[in-house]
Order: C-alpha cells, then sequence, then structure tokens
C-alpha cells in the first residue's frame, strides 16, 4: 500500500494485490478509498513556476554582499558557530573592560590611603626620645600626696 | 557521489554555473512543496527563492553528509514551517472580508481573466479547491510530510530526516494525514471518477 502512495502499481503488483483482496475481501473498501485517493492526489495540478525564476534567482545571488574576510577564514573551522564569535568578542572585550576598571579602582583607592597614612604621619610626629629618660620620675611626682623621704634625699 | 553533492561541491568553490545547474533542477520540487504549504505560488516563489539563496550562503560550510536533495528539502521545511507560523501570527485579511456588510450592496466582482471553460473543466477546479482546502486544514507536519511523499526525488528515509523524526514517525504522518483526507473528501472518493488507469508501465513522473 505503501507503493501506492507514490506511484501507480505495476501489473505484477496489481495482480498480487487482486489475489490478496480476494483473500481478504474486508479490506476491499478501505483499498477502493486508497486507491481514489491516490488518483485524486495525483490528478493536484503541479505548481506553475515562472519562466524567469532561474534568472531572479541568479540575480539575486550575485546581489549578495561578499562575505567578509574574517567570517571566510571561519569556514575553515566548521564546527565553530560563526554567528557567536562576534557575540563572544563583545563578551572578552567587556571582561577586560571591567577587570581593568577594577583593577584601576584598586590603584587609586591604595594611592589614596597611602596619602592619608602620610598625612596623618606629618600630624603626629613622635616625640624625641630624651624626655623619656627622666620619665620614672616625673611620673612618681605625680603621685606624690606624702613627702617622698628617699626622693627628698635624692634631690637634696 | 551523489552527482548534486558533486555540484555544490562547485558552488563551493564559487562556481555560478553549478549553482544554475542546481536551481533548474530543483526549482520545480521546491515550488510545488512550498505551494502545497502555502497555497499561493507568489509566496511560494518567494519561499523557493530564499531556500536557493540560503542554499547558496551556506555554500562555504556545505559538507557531504548526506543527499543534497536531503539538505536543500530541509531548508525548505524550515522555511516553510517558520511562514506558517508567521501566517498564524499575523493572518492576513481575506479579499471577501474586505467587501462591505451592507446587505443591499452587491459583492465585490472580480474579472475572471481565464477564457470560459466547459462545465467538466470547472468541475475539475471545484475538486481541486476541495482537494486543496482538505490539505490546508491538516497540521503543518502532516501537510509537509504528504507534500515531499509526492516528490520522486525523496525516499521514505529521506522525508524522514527532512521531517527531522524517525522512519516509522515519517510513515505515521503520512498515514494520519491520508486518513484525515479520506474522511474530509469522502463524498468526491465515492464518485469514483478518479480511478486509476490500468497500465503496464508507471506513468510519466508527475510534479505534486
Amino acid at each position: 500500500m505503501e507503493a501506492s502512495w507514490r506511484r501507480p502499481l505495476t501489473a505484477a503488483e496489481r495482480a498480487q494485490l487482486r489475489e490478496w483482496l480476494a483473500a481478504h475481501p474486508q479490506w476491499q473498501a478501505s483499498w477502493d478509498q486508497e486507491a481514489a485517493l491516490n488518483g485524486l492526489l495525483r490528478r493536484l495540478p503541479g505548481a506553475a513556476v515562472s519562466t524567469n525564476f532561474t534568472a531572479r534567482v541568479m540575480q539575486a545571488a550575485r546581489r549578495l554582499p561578499a562575505k567578509p574576510a574574517w567570517r571566510r577564514r571561519l569556514e575553515m573551522f566548521p564546527w565553530l558557530p560563526a554567528a557567536w564569535v562576534p557575540r563572544a568578542a563583545l563578551a572578552a572585550a567587556m571582561v577586560c573592560c571591567g577587570m581593568f576598571s577594577f583593577h584601576e579602582y584598586q590603584s587609586l583607592r591604595r594611592t589614596q590611603v597611602a596619602r592619608e597614612v602620610a598625612s596623618i604621619s606629618r600630624l603626629a610626629g613622635l616625640p624625641s626620645m630624651d624626655w623619656l629618660e627622666n620619665f620614672d620620675t616625673i611620673n612618681r611626682l605625680n603621685k606624690v600626696k606624702v613627702a617622698d623621704d628617699d626622693l627628698l634625699a635624692v634631690l637634696q | 557521489m551523489d552527482p548534486d553533492a558533486a555540484l555544490m561541491l562547485r558552488v563551493k568553490d564559487g562556481d555560478l554555473q553549478a549553482f544554475e545547474a542546481l536551481v533548474q533542477k530543483y526549482q520545480h520540487p521546491i515550488v510545488n512543496v512550498s505551494y502545497r504549504m502555502l497555497h499561493d505560488l507568489d509566496e511560494a516563489e518567494d519561499l523557493a527563492q530564499n531556500v536557493f539563496l540560503r542554499v547558496f550562503q551556506s555554500a562555504g560550510r556545505y559538507k557531504v553528509s548526506a543527499k543534497f536533495s536531503t539538505w536543500i528539502f530541509t531548508i525548505a521545511r524550515h522555511l516553510c514551517l517558520n511562514e506558517i507560523r508567521r501566517r498564524g501570527r499575523h493572518p492576513a485579511q481575506s479579499l471577501e472580508s474586505s467587501q462591505s456588510q451592507d446587505p443591499e450592496q452587491a459583492p465585490r466582482q472580480y474579472p475572471d481573466g481565464k477564457t470560459p471553460s466547459p462545465p467538466q473543466a470547472f468541475l475539475h477546479r471545484e475538486l481541486e479547491q476541495k482537494i486543496q482546502q482538505a490539505l490546508e486544514s491538516l497540521p503543518g507536519k502532516q501537510r509537509l510530510a504528504l507534500a515531499l511523499c509526492q516528490q520522486d526525488e525523496l525516499s521514505y528515509e529521506q522525508i524522514a530526516r527532512v521531517l527531522g523524526c524517525s522512519l516509522p514517525a515519517a510513515k505515521s504522518l503520512i498515514h494520519r494525514g491520508r486518513e484525515t483526507l479520506k474522511e474530509k473528501l469522502k463524498p468526491y472518493l465515492r464518485t469514483g471518477a478518479w480511478e486509476e488507469p490500468e497500465t503496464e508501465t508507471l506513468p510519466a513522473k508527475r510534479c505534486l
């Protein structure tokens, strides 16, 4: 039956079919419908293609813009989807810009912190070590409430 | 090697004459399939032109992995189904709907450019219209399967590859489409006027 979908049956095939239908008469009506539909479909007229169709296609093909050189080189790598190359390039450029910006920001922050530390260090300069020599003495003087006999003896 | 694939390899090298040979060989089958899907000859030719331009643009990446006919019909399938989906989103307004709603106004008349035909030819045209309407009522894939089935260039295996399904699934699509057509065209199938003539040899190929 599938053969009849695509072409008329040959004489041998029709003879075989007649024998089979004689043995299975319940399928006669189904076959009649199939054959009728095959006839209807085969008699549908084909589309009348314009006589200048080929010329129009060739003209359009010649007018197509030539592929850029990078695209032609990409065709050497058919596994690489060409449509994604510009997008991948744009994404890579954006990532690079992002990384560069972050690096610049980090550098700027470090410079700023270094300047702040330098300005603080100028304001809060450490005193010289000389006055620390009598530190203990001075510290005890502050705490004395009664006369310190030992200290008086030393000072005398 | 498939002779059409050999031609396509020449197109890959820039041979326009090879491309022209392919266009001439495949224009009728591609336009026929497009016409069966779109039921508009102008749109079918436009779509077929796009199919060939896609083939030309893809020549640089062409590899002989299957028969050329399978490849070009696969491109046609994608474009046909895309067009049907586009039509579904933006339906075109029928000319009949542009007629005035006033019942007293006579309906618009369209001059018949064709010469008057005998009644038999008129009946044939009416029947062709019914068949076309029945085909258009089929889901896109079934309609495409039936259209491809009428192309002698394609085996059932190739039809399955074009449709992107297995061989049993392709035959099932064709069978279901035919069952629907039989149901819709039942009154016409009973007439018996379309019985096939019994001949010894296969008749000449006819494009559908």
